[in-house]
């Protein structure tokens, strides 16, 4: 039998509701604010949700001293398709040069990173 | 509009992967996969598909933290809806490898924060209703 249940997966951020809006844009969802934390029920996913860290500072990446520590892999049909909205929602290119690979990473616009996975 | 993804994985850096994904696997259930020496794979039974990625010179987290060496992101796990059933599962995670980062003003808060063996904060909380 297991000890607990996985509720959420929380993303340390500025600003949680502007964070919030571009996860919800990407995966879906409604963003749910209380007081300096918002929470997403992804359709059909993990729940997520957005803690105000005062002084956050974005991970760098590849970096072992400035860890991005976790990621979300996320998964889409059509890369070029899924990346163009991404970046038009705020998001930035950090490992997306070689095109034949199945996946490509870019930073949030709190600048966590991410990958878009054709899996 | 539909939306652009859908969330395949939750992934942590660590040193060992397969040591932090039986850590894993005894608190939220499943049976790790190791997709190779640098990747492996836990899907939680009704929970997200966890991964773990060999990240070399890993440096954990410290608590609470929030520059260069913050959480940036972490787990919350529903514990049950009574401090009895938060208290057996805190005693399974000790016994797992974690520690206490802290339990102050638990009762008031809902949740108590601990470190996974590799360092990375996660919660228990007291769930009334899920």
């Amino acid at each position: 039998m297991s000890v607990a249940k996985v509720g959420s997966v929380v993303l340390d951020c500025p600003d949680p509701m502007a964070l919030a809006r571009f996860y919800a844009e990407v995966l879906g969802g409604t963003p749910q604010q209380e007081e300096d934390w918002v929470d997403l029920e992804v359709p059909g996913g993990p729940a997520l949700a957005f803690q105000a860290a005062p002084g956050h500072v974005p991970p760098q990446w590849p970096s072992p001293e400035h860890s991005q520590q976790f990621h979300l892999d996320l998964s889409v049909e059509d890369l070029d398709t899924a990346e163009k909205r991404v970046l038009a929602l705020g998001a930035k290119p950090l490992e997306t040069e070689d095109r034949s690979r199945g996946w490509r990473v870019y930073a949030d616009p709190a600048g966590h990173p991410f990958c878009l996975c054709a899996c | 509009m539909t939306a652009v993804a859908a969330v395949r994985s939750v992934v942590l850096d660590c040193p060992e992967p397969g040591e932090l994904a039986r850590f894993y696997a005894a608190v939220a259930g499943g049976t790790p996969v190791e997709e190779s020496p640098d990747w492996v794979v836990l899907k939680v039974p009704d929970g997200p598909r966890l991964a773990f990625q060999r990240a070399p010179g890993y440096a954990p987290p410290q608590w609470p933290h929030a520059d260069h060496d913050s959480q940036q992101f972490h787990l919350d796990f529903d514990a049950g809806g009574t401090w009895a059933e938060v208290d057996a599962a805190e005693e399974q995670v000790l016994a797992l490898g974690a520690r206490v980062l802290d339990r102050e003003d638990d009762e008031r808060k809902g949740f108590r924060v601990y470190a996974d063996p590799a360092g990375h904060p996660f919660c228990l909380c007291r769930i009334e209703e899920p």
